[in-house]
């Protein structure tokens, strides 16, 4: 714990820990890692720019993030953004401290660890913040490169390494768009796209080496089934390897037999994966989708 | 720039080549200062192209005034269409399995499956482009009266190039340009298809060994991936000389020439379009010794420095002039430094000295104002394209609309550069880029010339019912099921956070009961659907098909009011109103291409066809025209523009409303939230949008909508069948027998269009087909 403390003007606070992603295979999405890159380009003449990512849910613009943490070798803090955050969330937080000598522990948020330590600070789901809890931003993303916290009475300078990032889904844009104030400082906004059908069948592949045997006959199946779904509305990497995941387990199950079909840790004694499972894996996930009023045949 | 051209000697003869960046101006400046110069002249020349095609190519130059003492800048930008029928070798056993699966032949199944399936194109294209080598050599052959030969193979399956190494731009002039290829065709070589290239660079070589044998010079150029291994191959003694047909008669049957859009010529020319136009300026003939070096004035940074200044001025110092534009222009100025600040950055991780089009608009979308990107995509495509009319109605080749992948073109009718087109796929040769159109650029040349035939007056023609009746009934279903959000207030017990404040309410009754808890108020955003909207959620908003689509406009169809008076329930205010508001009330506004060819346009030429990528209906339309009284007078003439017959015609009615109540120009936005910017005013607590599941609304719009107190639902496409979609993107505009009280057609459109008039009636409830029945005074129980 104590690593993670530090101190701002003498007052001792808790820092968040950076996230260090799984280490998988990650493919393409080279043009928008380097757009994010070269956003993040700056000194002190003329600042690095925060980007926004905006895409669908599951497209992998997290996956983006890691990548970028990892290829600029700086430590990732998360802020998961939801509705009810206020400004000094983003900022601090006071607890009852463990220690026994002290009343109080300040936690400093993710936000505001990057700041000191001259990391990434990742706000994801940014569009579901209310505008109003986003003001201590405005401050820290121009030149001024600061916030004030309230709580802990300090202003917090961020470390000259500091980079921000912050993703959205389209949706949450659409009905809660980003105050004037913060959409100003928050650029390049980039749109992340669905990948192709190659790029989702190099996804599947590195992720599931197990297919090895039948993969491309798996896939093509894979996508036949995907067609008859949703005709060209493209799957989500993250749809694909939930299915392909779901599919394997049913593949565990049927390998376990009748004995230790309900036991948890099947997981992987079978590779033989086969077109059934991919079909129930599909009945499975996209039963839910049967609760959408259906286009009226006859009124 | 090197003046030792890279030298390969065989048998006394000498072979200068040229491994190129393909389009990329100077690598067309070094052929040409070869071809220029006596020490160098070469005696035959030989480029990276089949035969035939080669001879296609010099036959067209010939006659478009090229050739020994002829200096004529060439038209931009050209192509040669060529049929293809080749497959690659390793699909072999997928197509074998795709006809048993299909139990079709190879040549019966869609091209869309061949594509998908086996990366087949029926297609390919050689643009014409003046600053490519290629191109050049071939230029410099016409002009030299020397012999020229395509040394490549003539058909090829089309080739996939990955891109797994970053290779630097091709420096300026003050680099040595045989350092950089050197350092570079390593690197480039990773790029080659090898399952393709090897057969083909092996023919090169063969072809290339025998023009050595036949010519004491012989100047080649080739795309700089192959170079290394064509190099490779000379040395290879058992690699013999091939036997070369003379071709040089040849006519090049078999190839179609065609224009090329401007969207997608800029990908086939150096940077941007101003670098060509100097180039052609400065370029001098082959035949006319001059040892003088054009380089310097061909800098790209320089030219493109010059373009963003012209940008910056036409947007910031003219509109500044203009109320409107005064919020864009605060924020882009601020933007401004962001904006070239993030564009250098992109080039230096690109291992590139100056951007290309699509990189700096781009850029510009990601960091700057709409308005801002259309002035500077404006000022870098501002160039003389060359239209139908000045090459004999050539047909046009653009990038179809229905494109996935950036492979899918249409190529339109010869002598009508309006038409539809037929869609085909197309690779290019050589280097195999896509037709993806990145830009958002609108060819004014073309559009002007692409006018409705004369005679086809739209306001004589009317919706056909059918359409309206699924089109209504389609966006009734949506309105009901749109998910709009909307803030829902809630009491929670206090647990550190005040949210919008204390509930006195609650917490006090809480106290009288003995208990002290403090609640507090919050508001929380919440999707919803509003079941019982019907006629009050219009307007509707269709986008069908976002995106870019060049050609396409606005296009607004409307009733007339002068029939519509003897329904009207109190006809002093109606005429009051309609006097005052004009003759017209506007129902749809529909986007797309009008007029395009379909079966029912060829069998009935008095029916037009318009394919609409997104429609804003103000009310439902399958209503007769009493009910269109009914509803013009419960809304109390508010819910849809009323305006004078003329200004449907120039579309002058859009931007006035945009103007008057946004501020803003049609210009300023994109298509889609235009026809959402033209709903917002005529709504009256709701507006509907249909779009596809990932179809993102522009933020303003839900800032105007707030302002006007209107609430936006969305409803995803996917909520409808396919087949339902595409038949309302259909919208056909047809004669009619009488249009009072409600249209009757005549049998001919029945048959031509294969439907009944009554058709899809059924889905539109009697309740909203008995809108207005018996309302005489009760005006209320509708809204």
């Amino acid at each position: 714990m104590r690593d993670y403390m530090t101190s701002i003007n003498r007052k001792s606070v808790l820092l968040s820990r950076p996230y260090h992603a799984m280490a998988t295979s990650f493919e393409d999405r080279e043009e928008v890692i380097q757009k994010i890159l070269a956003a993040w380009i700056g000194d002190a003449d003329r600042l690095p720019l925060s980007p926004l990512l905006i895409g669908e849910p599951g497209i992998g613009k997290n996956r983006i993030v890691y990548e970028c943490a990892k290829i600029c070798g700086k430590p990732l803090f998360i802020f998961q953004g939801h509705e009810d955050v206020t400004a000094e969330d983003l900022m601090c937080a006071v607890r009852f401290s463990d220690d026994p000598e002290r009343k109080m522990d300040y936690i400093v948020q993710p936000l505001v660890s990057a700041m000191i330590q001259g990391g990434i600070c990742f706000i994801d789901e940014i569009g579901k913040i209310r505008g109003r809890a986003l003001a201590p931003l405005a401050s820290l993303l121009d030149e001024r490169r600061y916030i004030d916290s309230n709580l802990l009475g300090e202003r917090i300078f961020a470390h000259p390494g500091f980079r921000f990032i912050a993703a959205t889904n389209t949706t949450d844009l659409d009905a809660n768009a980003l105050p004037d104030f913060i959409r100003s400082r928050i650029c390049p906004a980039i749109r992340v796209e669905y990948p192709d059908r190659e790029h989702l069948n190099r996804v599947i592949r590195s992720r599931f080496p197990i297919l090895k045997k039948n993969s491309v006959k798996l896939v093509e199946h894979f996508w036949t089934l995907w067609q008859d779904k949703h005709g060209d509305l493209p799957p989500s990497p993250r749809d694909s390897i939930y299915i392909f995941g779901y599919a394997l387990n049913l593949a565990d199950r049927d390998a376990a037999g009748d004995d230790h079909a309900n036991h948890l840790d099947i997981c992987g004694i079978s590779n033989d994966l086969q077109p059934r499972h991919l079909e129930s894996a599909f009945e499975t996930f996209f039963q839910t989708d049967k609760r959408r009023p259906e286009w009226p045949t006859h009124p | 720039m090197a003046h030792a051209p890279i030298k390969v000697c065989r048998h006394g003869s000498e072979l200068l080549a040229v491994p190129a960046f393909h389009y990329h101006h100077l690598f067309a400046v070094e052929i040409n200062r070869i071809c220029r110069q006596q020490e160098t002249r070469p005696a035959a020349v030989a480029v990276e192209l089949g035969a035939q095609t080669v001879q296609a190519v010099k036959a067209w130059l010939k006659e478009l005034g090229q050739g020994p003492g002829c200096q004529k800048k060439l038209p931009v930008m050209i192509g040669l269409l060529k049929p293809n029928n080749m497959i690659r070798a390793s699909y072999r056993q997928k197509a074998i399995e795709l006809q048993q699966k299909t139990g079709q032949k190879l040549s019966q199944i869609p091209l869309s499956v061949l594509h998908r399936e086996l990366g087949f194109s029926n297609s390919s294209l050689l643009c014409l482009s003046p600053t490519d080598s290629i191109i050049e050599a071939i230029r410099c052959a016409v002009e030299l009266d020397i012999p020229v030969f395509g040394i490549d193979l003539e058909e090829m399956a089309c080739g996939i190039y990955q891109n797994p190494a970053m290779i630097q731009h091709p420096p300026g002039e003050a680099e040595d340009l045989r350092a950089f290829i050197n350092r570079n065709a390593a690197f480039a070589a990773h790029l080659r298809d090898e399952e393709i290239d090897t057969r083909r660079e092996i023919a090169m070589t063969a072809r290339l060994k025998a023009l050595m044998r036949d010519f004491p010079r012989v100047v080649f150029t080739c795309g700089l991936a192959h170079w290394s291994h064509i190099q490779r191959h000379l040395d290879d003694s058992s690699i013999k000389p091939a036997l070369i047909t003379d071709m040089q008669s040849h006519k090049g049957n078999g190839f179609k020439r065609v224009i090329v859009h401007p969207c997608i010529a800029v990908e086939y020319m150096a940077y941007f379009p101003a670098l060509t136009k100097k180039y052609e300026k400065l370029r001098r003939p082959a035949y006319e010794e001059n040892q003088g070096n054009i380089l310097p004035d061909l800098s790209p940074a320089y030219i493109l420095q010059s373009l963003l200044k012209k940008a910056y001025h036409s947007f910031f110092i003219n509109n500044s002039k203009k109320d409107h534009h005064r919020f864009d222009t605060a924020q882009d100025l601020q933007a401004q430094r962001q904006f070239e600040g993030y564009l250098q950055n992109l080039c230096l991780l690109r291992h590139r000295i100056v951007p290309d089009i699509p990189m700096i608009v781009t850029a510009a979308e990601e960091t700057m104002s709409n308005a801002f990107v259309q002035t500077l995509t404006k000022t870098l495509m501002a160039f003389p394209w060359v239209t139908p009319l000045r090459l004999k109605g050539l047909p046009i080749v653009a990038s179809s609309p229905r494109d996935q992948d950036g492979s899918l073109c249409s190529v339109s009718e010869e002598n009508n550069p309006a038409s539809q087109g037929i869609d085909c796929y197309i690779y290019s040769s050589p280097g195999n880029r896509r037709f993806t159109s990145q830009i958002d650029y609108t060819w004014e040349e073309m559009k002007n010339k692409a006018d409705k035939p004369a005679g086809k007056i739209d306001y004589h023609l009317y919706t056909w019912s059918p359409w309206d009746y699924l089109i209504t009934a389609m966006s009734l279903h949506a309105i009901r099921y749109a998910k709009r959000k909307q803030y829902k207030q809630t009491t929670d017990v206090f647990a550190g956070n005040v949210f919008e404040g204390i509930d006195i309410k609650a917490s006090l009754r809480e106290y009288s009961r003995g208990k002290e808890t403090i609640y507090v108020r919050d508001s929380i955003k919440k999707n919803v659907c509003d079941g019982s909207l019907n006629e009050g959620g219009f307007p509707v908003v269709w986008i069908l098909k976002p995106g870019k689509h060049p050609g396409a406009e606005f296009h607004p169809l409307s009733a007339k009011c002068d029939g519509m008076e003897k329904y009207a329930r109190n006809r002093m205010h109606f005429n009051a109103n309609v006097s005052s508001k004009s003759d017209r009330m506007v129902a749809i506004v529909g986007y797309g291409d009008l007029n395009i060819a379909t079966k029912a346009s060829e069998i009935a030429p008095s029916i037009r066809s318009d394919r609409y990528y997104g429609a804003l209906i103000y009310h439902p339309l399958c209503w007769t025209l009493r009910q269109f009284t009914i509803w013009a007078e419960v809304t109390d003439f508010h819910r849809n523009p009323y305006c004078h017959e003329n200004r449907l015609l120039n579309c002058s009615l859009l931007e006035a409303i945009m103007m008057e109540k946004h501020g803003k120009s049609i210009k300023d936005y994109d298509w889609s939230t235009v026809l959402m910017f033209l709903a917002i005013p005529y709504a009256k607590t709701n507006l509907t949008v249909i779009a596809p599941h990932d179809y993102q609304i522009d933020p303003m719009v839900f800032k105007r909508a707030k302002q006007f107190g209107i609430d936006v639902g969305f409803f995803p496409l996917s909520g409808f069948p396919q087949e339902r979609l595409e038949r309302i993107a259909i919208n056909h505009m047809v004669p009619v027998s009488s249009h009072d009280p409600e249209c009757i057609y005549p049998n001919y459109v029945e048959k031509a269009l294969g439907e009944g008039q009554t058709d899809n009636r059924e889905f539109v409830s009697e309740r909203v087909l008995n809108f207005g029945a018996g309302l005489k005074n009760q005006r209320e129980s509708y809204f």
